[in-house]
């Protein structure tokens, strides 16, 4: 197909526009010397001037607070791996359309507890909803994201839904994100991803496949998921025209459990202290976790554990010389409109990120066993079973609080921040039993406060910056120090 | 018992949950009280192991200070109004709470409920709902009630459960179930006998007494009914729907402006009593499960838009209704979702229909409330 | 029979002010606003003697008269009550007929308004219960900036760069304002933006309601100029012009359903 008749087709256009836009910041990335883009003259100056016409449309409308963070010195290197896998994935994503309308390849809209290796091996696309909605939040200025938003608020809907569907669903009524082939859902997680996901496939009146994850966390429930996971399958199958190849499966499977086991060792490099990990790329680890199977996720997390690793081994931490460190676990996870927040938390406050609930996995989760189809199948569900959120969406409190102090525990952490996403009505209604527990087991101060996923008008970057820095401004971080040395004597 | 005052008259004054003589009776005979608060929980088990069925409710809760400590603005002030009641001592009355995941907000009330509010020990079983209409989802619901009905029986120290005595329980529910519905159709009349406000009260009564009592009581003011004069000189014949609702007073809000409620989709009324439990021979937990499994699905349930809408337009023309109030309340993300498609759909239909967005405790807001209802009356009378 | 001389009233009592129009034969005679007594009744009692006085006539020269706003519901000389959101829609309507949809912006309310070619109430849409979107945000931002509410608008008529003000919390918003004083933004700037804000917020009901030209705005913040500006560009088309005070179009449309109403009653009795 030709590039002008590429772009009649509904979703190459936004995508392939979005993957220029990361072009143009692997551009700009790739000035020596250059820490913020007012050493180059600012946005407007580089876009008047300096990048090539084709990136200058999309930079203007770029998410500054991503690009400073992606430039600063610290966090450089990962930034341009970053900015790449941004590029290709959206590369991918805009040539999957064209493949659709040519040949008919299925396009999977899928939530993002997910793992996507099954989907692959049908020969059909992943996307997850949550992550095109990050694009626009990520990628974009402040008024493009929100205007995806108002969007879906103008048919009727109440602001305080998740913006984690919220953002793509706007983005579909504004013509940028076209009808996928099928919605895949796991509905017990979440009421607002839920509803939104069915409204989504009520509209496209396309199959909205599930398969059901129960309340609790022990081997009945175990039994019933898997069995739950095969039917899913099946009906997987039944939607691409293909049958499971083992093989096939086996390739993915194999990429995934590279990527992760990545993962899984920078999560135990991050108990060094001075913690030797960047908190800007909180959002991109829970993204890139659902892309396992696919060469994005190795390629960042490889290279994100490789940074680390560098540092653990120089004894390297990542705040400014000088700087006492405060170690911050986070109950929660993080925005993905306001990534210099972190790398604000590290140079003013020493407050460094060990890690999150929404990206940590427990080390019981483990790889997938490649044996053969059944082991893989099993351990596939035994993961998604376990997943961040997934498994936090299960049963009491227990599970989430228990998680979330062992965790603190093993990364040392110095203080638990529980900045939270207003749509998640789980955590709202256990952050005070989670807030005392911490305090009676762990003896560390924690913070709530209230942010969106994606909508920046709801809690600006100064406002948040207000709050943490209050909180943090009263810390005395060598009584907490000492504490900490206290308890791994 | 015997009432003096009249059927009709006792169940209008819908027994108090702190001075409630049903559940004081029923306690004094030495039986227990098993809190519930899902349309998904099947009372009949609970009923058929001896025990009293309470669907746990909020009326008059008008501030959630200390919810507010447990639980955060952005949950819905329905369950924290629960909560309030639980921290307060409302509900010391329970022996024993079943929970269901309803909806998010609602299962994380339960083990606040539990953990923070009880005074007591008391038996706390879970029924675990999956989310869509399957058979491998209907399997695990099952096998879900027969571990309860075991559960609650063992803890209690009660006899087996024998088919016979869930064969009773099913027929008095499905009893109540067919006078409701009686109570309904009198309501599709042009000139109705009874308020909309009137019904409500009459329905919720069945949460809160021995359903003997109450089918006898609800017999007999039916026939009361019949004597009274009609209802005239309204503007606007109204159903209502939307999020969960147990409080008769923004009915009388409704009424109190001209407009008539004359059915229903929530969850406190034609969800709870529309479909009857099967009574055929066989396996009596079979027949609870379909029944409450597949009746008509409250929006938590995935994939069944179609059917709401359907059951929704049905009920709209059965009882001739000139217009729609949905009630959204804040922090509600289900009935959210549900409620402004459900309105859009209507208006495509030439029904029109307003979205209402309000707290549990709405008294802040009864001078706006009273002006959109009135306005939406005015819209209708065109 | 209506008889020519016939006098009827339209008294909107809000929770700021009190409006009353008196009518008669299809004409205003006179208008009259006052700031809310203690009592609505009072409100009520004041401004409508107030209109009378200057029409020169007295409460017993009323043949019908129809209150509306928030305290309709208390006032012993009305013959019956409408709501403000059909008032607002008819007096709209009245003032420049070729009006479908109607703004109106008021001290703790915001209303969109969608009328048919009759002036009839066709569906409408008001504010969640917070402040923002409402004439109280602009009060209090107003405070905020350190000037008079009157002055909030020309002043920021002289901004060329509005400030971008994101929240959507007034709360936050007050926050946020204070910041970019301290930061040495322009005064005009800032009013700019909170005009631009303000307009953000009420385009939220506009389409959820759906706009139909022409587009009227009624309620006190009608007379900010720039948050006219504001909507006129989001709304990507003009606000027209009503020849009317935009603060007296609910007792406008109050005045006028009086009309109706007794027209009605006096076929009645003539039958």
């Amino acid at each position: 197909m030709k590039e002008e008749e590429k772009l009649k087709v509904p979703g190459y256009e936004y995508f392939k526009e979005a993957s220029t836009a990361s072009q143009a910041a692997c551009f700009v990335l790739g000035f020596d010397e250059v820490d913020c883009l007012d050493d180059i003259g600012g946005q407007q100056f580089l876009v008047d001037e300096v990048l090539p016409k084709e990136y200058a449309k999309p930079f203007s409308h770029i998410n500054l607070y991503t690009v400073d963070s992606l430039l600063r010195p610290v966090n450089k290197e990962l930034g341009m791996v970053v900015a790449e896998v941004l590029r290709d994935w959206n590369m991918l994503a805009a040539e999957s359309f064209v493949e659709r309308a040519e040949r008919g390849k299925k396009i999977c809209y899928n939530y993002f507890t997910q793992s996507p290796e099954v989907i692959l091996a049908l020969d059909m696309v992943p996307m997850c909803v949550e992550v095109i909605g990050a694009i626009d939040a990520l990628l974009y200025d402040a008024d493009t994201c929100s205007a995806s938003v108002d969007r879906f608020e103008a048919e009727g809907y109440p602001d305080f839904l998740c913006s984690g569907q919220k953002v793509a669903l706007g983005m579909h009524l504004l013509g940028k994100v076209p009808c996928p082939d099928a919605f895949l859902k796991q509905p017990s997680i979440c009421d607002p991803s839920n509803a939104q996901y069915d409204w989504w496939a009520e509209k496209c009146k396309v199959p909205h496949i599930l398969f059901e994850a129960p309340y609790y966390a022990n081997e009945r429930a175990f039994r019933f998921f898997l069995s739950e996971y095969k039917r899913h399958i099946k009906e997987l199958e039944e939607l691409s025209g293909n049958k499971l190849d083992e093989g096939k499966l086996r390739e993915y499977v194999k990429l995934g459990n590279e990527a992760l086991s990545y993962h899984l060792k920078t999560q135990v490099l991050k108990a060094a202290v001075p913690c030797p990990d960047t908190g800007w790329h909180a959002i991109i680890d829970s993204a890139a976790l659902t892309m396992l199977g696919q060469p994005y996720a190795l390629d960042f997390f490889k290279a994100n554990y490789e940074i680390v690793k560098g540092r653990v081994d120089r004894g390297e931490g990542v705040i400014p010389e000088g700087k006492e460190e405060l170690r911050c676990y986070w109950g929660w996870g993080f925005n993905g409109y306001d990534l210099h927040f972190m790398d604000w938390l590290e140079d003013e406050y020493g407050a460094t990120w060990t890690g999150c609930s929404l990206s940590y996995i427990p080390k019981f989760v483990g790889l997938v066993d490649t044996t053969n189809m059944d082991t893989m199948i099993e351990s596939l569900a035994w993961r998604m079973f376990n997943w961040p959120m997934s498994r936090q969406g299960m049963s009491f409190s227990e599970l989430w609080v228990n998680d979330t102090l062992s965790a603190a525990r093993e990364l040392k952490a110095d203080c638990l921040m529980m900045g939270t996403h207003r749509s998640c009505r789980h955590f709202w209604a256990l952050n005070k039993i989670l807030s005392d527990r911490v305090t009676d087991e762990l003896d560390i101060p924690s913070l709530r406060f209230e942010f969106d996923l994606f909508e920046h008008r709801f809690t600006p970057d100064s406002e948040l910056k207000k709050i943490t820095g209050d909180f943090l401004s009263s810390l005395n971080y060598s009584k907490l120090h000492k504490k900490r040395e206290a308890r791994y004597k | 018992m015997s009432v003096q005052k009249g059927a009709l008259k006792e169940l209008l004054e819908i027994p108090d949950r702190r001075d409630n003589p049903y559940v004081k009776k029923w306690h004094t005979d030495g039986k227990y009280v098993i809190g519930y608060m899902c349309n998904y929980v099947p009372e009949e088990i609970i009923w058929a192991t001896g025990m009293l069925p309470y669907r746990l409710e909020a009326r008059d809760c008008a501030q959630t200070d200390e919810a507010d400590v447990w639980m955060h603005r952005f949950n819905c002030s329905y369950t924290r109004s629960i909560l309030q009641l639980g921290l307060t001592g409302e509900y010391d009355f329970l022996d024993g709470i079943c929970f269901l995941n309803g909806c998010d907000q609602m299962r994380r009330t339960y083990e606040l409920l539990a953990s923070k509010a009880a005074k007591k020990p008391m038996w706390q079983g879970m029924i675990a709902i999956p989310h869509y209409l399957g058979d491998n989802a209907f399997k695990w619901y099952k096998e879900e009630l027969y571990n309860i009905k075991e559960d609650l029986r063992s803890y209690f120290g009660a006899k087996k459960v024998t088919d016979e005595e869930l064969w009773d329980a099913i027929i008095l529910y499905n009893k109540s179930r067919k006078l409701i519905g009686k109570l309904y159709d009198l309501r599709k009349e042009e000139n109705p006998r009874i308020s909309g406000a009137d019904a409500f009260k009459l329905t919720l009564a069945a949460f809160y007494m021995d359903r003997n009592i109450y089918n006898k009581l609800l017999e007999e003011a039916l026939g009361e009914i019949e004597k009274r004069e009609p209802v005239s000189g309204y503007r606007a014949r109204i159903m209502i729907g939307g999020s969960a609702l147990d409080d008769p007073s923004f009915i009388e809000l409704i009424e109190g402006r001209g407009g008539l409620v004359v059915t229903d989709t929530m969850c406190f009324g034609t969800r709870f009593f529309f479909d009857l439990v099967e009574e055929k021979d066989g396996d009596p937990m079979e027949a609870l499960a379909k029944r409450y499994f597949y009746h008509n699905p409250c929006p938590r349930m995935v994939k069944e838009y179609g059917r709401r809408m359907e059951f929704t337009e049905d009920l709209a023309r059965g009882a001739k209704v000139d217009g729609v109030i949905l009630e959204r309340m804040s922090f509600c993300d289900l009935h959210g979702v549900d409620s402004p498609t459900i309105a859009k759909d209507l208006e495509t239909m030439g029904i029109p229909a307003m979205v209402l967005e309000k707290e549990y405790y709405m008294l802040p807001d009864v001078g706006r409330f009273q002006t959109r209802v009135e306005a939406f009356i005015e819209r209708i009378e065109g | 029979m209506m008889d020519n001389s016939m006098i009827v009233a339209g008294v909107d009592v809000g929770s700021l002010s009190g409006e009353a129009v008196i009518m008669s034969n299809g004409n205003i005679l006179s208008q009259e606003i006052i700031r809310v007594r203690p009592l609505p009744e009072q409100t009520a009692n004041d401004v409508t003697i107030k209109a009378l006085e200057s029409a020169k006539l007295s409460l017993d020269d009323i043949d019908y008269c129809v209150s509306t706003g928030y305290g309709r519901e208390m006032i012993p000389f009305a013959n019956g009550s409408i709501s403000e959101i059909s008032c607002h829609g008819k007096g709209a309507f009245w003032a420049t007929p070729s009006v479908r949809t109607v703004i109106d912006i008021g001290g703790q309310d915001c209303k969109v308004i969608r009328v048919d070619d009759k002036g009839n109430l066709l569906n409408f849409m008001m504010n969640d219960k917070c402040a923002a979107g409402t004439g109280r945000f602009l009060e209090v931002m107003a405070k905020t900036l350190g000037v008079e509410l009157r002055e909030l608008g020309p002043l920021a008529l002289e901004s060329k760069a509005p400030t971008g003000i994101t929240s959507i919390c007034s709360i936050i918003c007050q926050f946020e304002v204070m910041m970019l004083l301290n930061e040495g933004k322009d005064r005009p700037d800032i009013a700019a933006g909170i005009s631009k804000a303000m307009a953000r917020r009420v385009m939220r009901l506009v389409k959820g309601v759906g706009k139909k030209s022409d587009v009227a705005l009624t309620g006190g913040v009608a007379k900010n100029p720039a948050v006219v500006k504001s909507l006129q560009e989001f709304l990507e088309m003009e606000i027209v012009k009503l020849d009317i005070d935009p603060q007296i179009v609910g007792a406008l449309g109050a005045a006028l359903v009086a009309t109706e109403r007794l027209k009605k009653k006096l076929q009645k009795e003539t039958i």
